[in-house]
């Protein structure tokens, strides 16, 4: 019997199938009946023999007996009856006429015995019961076959001998009524058993179809599981044999249960000998314990295990591993087992203790180096800064021109040599990965400002234009490092200014992101300049590299800067590139990140007005250098003495604390030997006779960090050498201006801080005036005067700029394009009227006509200054319009001391010719001109000289070309200007030629002009000539230095 | 030749059909014998003079003849017991066994003997060397005389409608009605049963079948 095919579809096999169950069964009740039905056959055939010999087995005549003739008949007729159903049977079992005759036969017994037994009633039975017997073969069809023997016979002897069917020779209808009736009776009931049952046979079969379709799905499913499973698991141990690393796995009480091929060679164990807790046995004797405790533990309480042990091999070998587990959890969540993987890490180790060794080594090397670099760099800066202080201090002896000239190249030397020097230590640290930045509260506007003041005589000397401009949206209270920032910006303007011949140098900063707390801030130096050939500007920020070759024969220079500048830009978490057209010009650019004052730039007490009396001990190890400091001290009138060492140090200040003089201030230098400055300073604020005192550090190396930790240490001060004599008197007495206390919560006063305050005490002022010469000069005149100036060109530019910036002061002339001063002070004062303030607005005009100045007043101006203007007369003004702090007062003394008693000097020493009435050029104007480009030091007088040279012609011509046309609009214009610019350049006579000619182009008619222009015109020559001998003087004297 | 027949069907079919016909015929012959009756005999019409057995005495008396060992008679006793059930104390019943002269006891005291003599109103009589069969002269086992109280015969044949089938027939059904005093019946039927008289053997001629 072939089972279903789960590959074949549902419902119709399973309904075939179950037909063949149901053909399948019935056949087995068929064939089963039918040797039942064979051996029943052969039992009555031996039972008719054993009736017949019990019942008539002799027949008698009298004495005479023979076999009877139903023995003969049971043994042939039953012979025969049985024989051909038996063969059926036997031979062609289940089949329809194997039965059927079977049906037959067995009715014939019936027949057979019931005559053999002389027609018993109770023989009658055998009927009913073999029919029954026939209904085993649950085929209604047989019934009927047995039915129709009973007919026939019951047909047969009603026709033949009907007495032997009912005992009388006349049938009753009603008799074989009733025998028919028995018998269809029962066959009723039979058949109707046959079909239920065939019906419960097919059931039978349906469901064992229906079972076999599922138990055939489950089989196959189950075949594929396994199969499945086979896989995995072969996938799994090819896996686990071909890993690299050990494979384990434990049961949930951690007992090992497999171990894979890795492993074993890695613990020298077979897989028997790691079952259990054989495993343990491979760990070192030294780890055991530990290992063993934390892997009970872990299977304890069903954590993951992770740990680094040791295994010890068979061998001897120590191997180092690092062996985790992971947990396996059942359906119900309890933990199953626990598998892991055991990595060697021999080597890793190893390597971490190589590289541990290395970074130790490293770290002590790099030590070593910064040791050396901060050794280095005080030795160098120490000299430098004797060198330095001393020509600062030479300078401020009486010194005869030629001496002051030989010092002043030796200071600028001196420097020179400093800044190279800075730049070859700034590079050595960046080789050792040592340049560190400070982060210092400070101000960017006047970092900008002083790149810009340092390098404007550079660039005037070449007759470029050099500008500066900060975008209003850069916040001014920023926190870095002022003085790195300042050295990338004066080297890369430093350079723009180098390699452009004609041009200008522009420097712009603007905001280029706001983040939180923090600012990013973009710099860009544009120049007319050489340009750089694309392929030399990868290499540009390279050290050591130029353009070119020959640009460093050409221009000279180290090949640093460009390198330590974008060292100190990717520090400051920035970029730097540049932009470059070659004979255009170049945009060095850099972005920097910094982070905003959360408080503002924090204010300071106003500084001490002097020095005067004050105790001050100086501490250095230098000789040079306290000597410098001793006389710089005296020279401001203090009290000082100095120590050679911290021991010495504390001596002296316990002594003087003791007898009741305590120091104010002591200066000490940072390093020492024994000592170094900072234990000092501890040492000092530790005790509390000595607290009081002030401490200033001066180190001559400036490392990240050691501002704070100065700070921290109790320090007031931290500056950097060498330092500036002027910046040691601001710094002194920032840190002497406000009590002890304030002092103790103040922020540590540093070069940038004196600066910024320098700054923030300089008034701010003004100057509007449409002639560029005039700005200059009064620009010059107020950084002298020590104000802080910005310029405007016309009234709209007045009001734009009061705006965004609440000036101190404004300078205004009258006469300017678009919206002169006087209706420019009328929109001030309206606008005031509203605010409240009231911004002092002092004329500048050339207007010396009577009346001007109470047009003046009428419009709302404060003052009157008729130009050209002089320093004391707008020193006066802004004096008496301007409160502000009093270090402005220092500049102004100095000033005021300069112009007051302007000392002539002689062409020899000057190599320039006095002033005299002979000279095109007023010697009070243009002295003041000298002294301020003297002081400033920024080539403003060149600047000024080129800027009036280049204009004054062209005015000329426009004024000529308006006298031809008769423009009197233009004359005017013209003639104003020309004025304006003579004026300020203190050509007076000239001044007085265009002021005539403006007169006239004002009137109603220009008869005259042409005469007043001459005069000009040959004013303007002896003006130019003056210039040009004032200029090549100067040049003579740069050249000389 | 059986694997032959077994694997061709239409023989088959056809040994089933003769197998069928030679049933058949074997029961006809059977059938055939049992409704063969023996020999009715010659009774006289009047209670023989020399019987031994009593004559009636003012009620009928019946005579079944019988052989001890026939089995046929069997069935005859049956349907005599029913009768005398019915027609007790209105009728004597007398069954005459035949028994060889030299016949023991054994011989002739079978089952038979037994069952008649358990039959009320039934006297059974040993028939040495069937001299009363000869005086009534009855041939075959089973018939049955019926005299009338006055020693007239009023039935003679046999009371089973073939032979050895006990069940209703027209020999009793003829006497129960002469018991009742019905006289419009039959007077003889046919007798089944085994001869009482050895020359009946003798006469088949078939002696090489017979066995004393």
């Amino acid at each position: 019997m072939e089972s279903l095919d789960p590959t074949r579809p549902g419902a119709p096999q399973v309904k075939e199938r179950a037909e063949q169950l149901f053909r399948d069964h019935r056949d087995r009740i068929i064939r089963r009946t039918d040797r039942l039905f064979a051996s029943l056959l052969g039992i009555e055939w031996l039972g008719a023999i054993a009736v017949a010999l019990i019942v008539s087995p002799r027949t008698w005549a009298g004495s005479y007996s023979q076999v009877h003739l139903h023995v003969w008949a049971a043994l042939v007729l039953g012979g025969l009856i049985g024989s051909l159903p038996i063969f059926l049977a036997l031979q062609r079992p289940g089949e329809v006429l194997t039965r059927h005759i079977i049906a037959v036969a067995q009715m014939m017994f019936a027949a057979f015995l019931i005559h053999l037994t002389g027609g018993r009633i109770e023989t009658h039975f055998i009927v009913f019961g073999s029919l029954a017997f026939l209904a085993f073969y649950r085929d209604w069809r047989v019934l009927i076959s047995a039915t129709v023997v009973v007919v026939v016979d019951h047909l047969l002897r009603g026709m033949f001998w009907p007495q032997s069917v009912y005992g009388v020779l006349e049938a009753s209808v009603w008799r074989t009524v009733e025998h028919t009736w028995w018998v269809g009776f029962e066959n009723v009931f039979l058949i109707a058993a046959c079909r239920q049952g065939i019906t419960e046979m097919r059931r039978i079969a349906a469901r064992r179809a229906e079972l076999e379709a599922t138990n055939a799905a489950i089989e196959q499913q189950v075949q594929a599981r396994t199969s499945e499973l086979a896989s995995s698991e072969e996938r799994f141990r090819k896996l686990s044999d071909s890993s690299p690393v050990g494979i384990f796995q434990t049961d949930s009480a951690g007992l090992c249960l497999y171990t894979n091929a890795r492993w074993q060679t890695l613990t020298g164990q077979s897989l028997e000998e790691s079952l259990g807790m054989g495993w343990s046995r491979a760990l070192h004797p030294e780890d055991r314990v530990r290992v063993l405790a934390k892997w009970g533990a872990c299977a304890a309480e069903g954590r993951p295990y992770d740990d680094e042990h040791r295994y010890l091999t068979p061998q001897g070998e120590t191997l180092w591993v690092h062996a985790r587990s992971a947990i396996v959890r059942g359906p119900d969540g309890q933990i199953t087992e626990f598998v892991g993987t055991v990595e060697d890490v021999t080597l890793h180790r190893h390597a971490e203790e190589d590289l541990r060794s290395a970074k130790d080594e490293a770290e002590l090397a790099t030590r070593s180096k910064s040791e050396f670099l901060a050794n280095m760099s005080h030795e160098i800066r120490t000299p430098m800064n004797g060198v330095i202080g001393m020509t600062g201090l030479l300078l401020e002896t009486n010194l005869s021109p030629e001496q002051r000239q030989f010092v002043g190249m030796l200071r600028a030397s001196g420097e020179a040599l400093l800044t190279i020097i800075n730049d070859l230590l700034d590079f050595s640290k960046i080789e050792a990965g040592k340049l560190e930045l400070e982060a210092l509260d400070f101000d960017l506007h006047p970092i900008v400002e002083e790149v810009m003041s340092l390098l404007a005589e550079k660039a005037h000397g070449k007759k470029l234009e050099l500008a500066c401009l900060v975008h209003h949206e850069v916040p001014g209270a920023l926190r870095g490092d002022p003085g790195r920032l300042r050295q990338i910006l004066l080297n890369l303007v430093g350079n723009a200014i180098k390699f452009t011949e004609k041009g200008e140098v522009v420097l712009r900063a603007r905001l280029e992101e706001k983040q939180e707390g923090a600012v990013v801030v973009r710099f860009e130096v544009t120049d007319t300049g050489i340009g750089i050939a694309a392929e030399d500007r990868a290499r540009l920020f390279s050290p050591f590299t130029q353009a070119d070759g020959s640009t460093a024969r050409k221009f000279g220079g180290t090949g640093l800067g460009l390198a330590i500048s974008r060292q100190l830009v990717e520090l400051m978490g920035g970029r730097i590139g540049v932009e470059s057209e070659e004979d255009r010009g170049s945009t060095f650019w850099f972005t920097t990140r910094l982070l905003t004052q959360p408080e503002g730039v924090r204010a300071r007490p106003r500084p001490r007005e002097n020095l005067r009396g004050l105790r001050v001990l100086v501490v250095d190890d230098n000789l040079t250098n306290r000597a410098i400091l001793t006389e710089q001290a005296r020279s401001w009138k203090m009290e000082v003495q100095d120590a050679a060492d911290g021991a010495g140090a504390l001596e002296r200040l316990r002594a003087a604390a003791a007898r009741g003089g305590r120091y104010d201030l002591a200066i000490l230098d940072m390093q020492m030997p024994g000592m170094d400055g900072l234990e000092l300073g501890r040492a000092i604020h530790r005790d509390a006779l000595l607290a009081g005192t002030r401490l200033v550090m001066l180190t001559s190396v400036g490392l990240r960090g050691m501002a704070e930790e100065s700070r921290r240490a109790g320090f007031s001060a931290f500056l950097t050498k060498p330092v500036g004599q002027s910046q040691l008197y601001d710094c002194l007495a920032t840190v002497m201006g406000g009590d002890t206390q304030a002092a103790a919560r103040l922020p540590l006063v540093t070069r940038h801080t004196i600066k910024e305050q320098k700054s923030r005490s300089q008034s701010r002022i003004l100057v509007a005036d449409d002639n560029e010469t005039n700005q200059m000069v009064a620009v010059q005149m107020l950084r002298r005067l020590g104000c802080r100036s910005e310029v405007a060109a016309n009234g709209l530019e007045v009001i734009e700029a009061l705006k965004k910036i609440p000036f101190d002061a404004i300078l205004m002339d009258c006469q300017m394009p678009e919206m002169d001063g006087y209706e420019a002070t009328r929109a001030i004062r309206a606008a005031e009227a509203a605010s409240g303030r009231h911004v002092p607005i002092i004329a500048m005009t050339a207007n010396a006509m009577r009346g001007d100045r109470e047009k003046c007043l009428q419009a709302g101006m404060d003052d009157y200054l008729p130009k050209p203007v002089k320093v004391v007369d707008l020193d006066q003004a802004l004096k008496r319009w301007i409160k502000k702090g009093e270090t402005a007062g220092k500049a102004r003394r100095t000033v005021s001391r300069v112009v007051a008693g302007p000392k002539p000097r002689t062409a020899k020493a000057s190599g320039v010719a006095s002033p005299s009435e002979t000279s095109p050029l007023d010697s009070e104007i243009f002295g003041q001109l000298r002294e301020a480009d003297r002081a400033g030091g920024d080539g403003f007088l060149a600047g000024l000289i080129q800027k009036y040279l280049q204009e004054a012609p062209t005015r000329i011509l426009a004024l000529r070309d308006a006298v031809a046309r008769a423009d009197s609009a233009v004359v005017v214009k013209a003639a104003h200007a020309l004025k304006g610019s003579a004026g300020a350049l203190g050509a007076l006579t000239m001044a007085a030629a265009c002021g005539d000619l403006e007169t006239l182009g004002r009137g109603e008619s220009l008869a005259g002009a042409e005469a007043l222009l001459v005069r000009v015109e040959k004013e303007f020559d002896l003006v130019c000539g003056a210039l040009e001998t004032e200029r090549a003087g100067k040049t003579r004297k740069r050249k000389a230095g | 030749m059986i694997r032959a027949i077994a694997q061709r069907p239409w023989l088959l079919h056809a040994c089933a059909g003769l197998w069928l016909v030679g049933v058949c015929a074997g029961m006809g012959v059977l059938l055939e014998y049992a409704s063969t009756p023996g020999d009715p005999g010659r009774p006289p019409s009047t209670w023989p003079a020399d019987s031994t057995i009593p004559p009636p005495a003012g009620r009928p008396v019946l005579v079944m003849m019988a052989h001890p060992r026939c089995p046929c008679t069997r069935a005859s006793l049956e349907e005599l017991g029913r009768l005398m059930a019915d027609s007790l104390g209105r009728l004597d019943a007398r069954v005459v066994f035949y028994a060889p002269a030299d016949a023991a006891e054994d011989w002739w005291k079978t089952d038979l003997w037994t069952s008649a003599a358990a039959i009320p109103g039934v006297v059974d009589v040993l028939d040495r060397d069937a001299a009363e069969s000869h005086r009534f002269h009855a041939e075959t086992s089973g018939d049955v005389l019926l005299y009338d109280g006055n020693g007239r015969l009023e039935f003679n044949g046999g009371i089973t409608v073939a032979r050895g089938h006990a069940g209703d027939n027209a020999g009793l059904a003829a006497i129960e009605a002469l018991v009742r005093g019905d006289t419009n019946v039959r007077r003889q039927t046919p007798v089944f049963g085994c001869a009482l008289n050895d020359w009946a053997a003798v006469r088949t001629g078939a002696e090489g079948t017979w066995n004393r």
